[in-house]
């Protein structure tokens, strides 16, 4: 799961795009059993 | 490790990507994945959706997101007793408000009222941070809802920018 969000957030980092893109920075604050 | 070998894959550096373990509680763990946009480049917040939903990440577990906060920087316009934040270079735009469904239970307070007072003071390009509705509930449920094309930003600080 963990694995999957870094890659997930990787990909986003890479694509941006300057006609939607709109954040500086971000937390995102996560919960989950798969991270024990 | 799995960090270090995506953010090598990618050309992602280490302190724009990290995920950092919070230990709340005992059943079930949270923890925090911050993102830097690099020089030069903002992220977007439907890219990000669409990323997660290609995972594919499994339903029943109450695995989920808790709050998304970020920041943005803008410039403030009134409008239908609205406050828009406008992000420089780009068509999109965040609704500011006071509350949001999507935040934490020790969420900081909204500084909405300050804010409304410095667009009246004339101060409008802004450094705002907050928390984006929508972005609460457990996967996959949470995704199937497509981002809002212009998100509700709850105000939690800001400062002005120069131009």
């Amino acid at each position: 799961m963990r694995h999957r969000y870094l890659a997930a957030l990787a990909l986003v980092l890479l694509a941006t795009s300057p006609a939607s893109a709109q954040v500086v920075r971000g937390v995102m604050t996560v919960t989950g059993a798969e991270m024990h | 490790m799995a960090r270090g070998a995506t953010a090598r894959l990618y050309d992602v550096d280490h302190d724009r990507l990290k995920f950092v373990k919070l230990r709340l509680t005992k059943k079930y763990d949270q923890g925090t994945i911050s993102f830097h946009a690099r020089k030069g480049s903002l992220v977007s917040l439907d890219k990000l959706h669409e990323s997660i939903w290609a995972t594919r990440l499994s339903g029943g577990t109450n695995s989920g997101v808790i709050c998304l906060d970020v920041t943005a920087v803008g410039d403030l316009v009134e409008s239908d007793n609205q406050i828009v934040l406008s992000i420089n270079g780009t068509q999109r735009q965040f609704v500011l408000v006071g509350d949001v469904k999507a935040k934490p239970i020790d969420a900081r307070e909204s500084v909405m009222v300050e804010l409304r007072k410095a667009l009246s003071e004339g101060q409008k390009s802004m450094s705002v941070r907050g928390y984006v509705d929508g972005w609460v509930g457990r996967w996959p449920a949470v995704l199937r809802q497509p981002p809002a094309k212009r998100p509700r930003l709850m105000v939690t600080g800001f400062t002005q920018v120069e131009k």
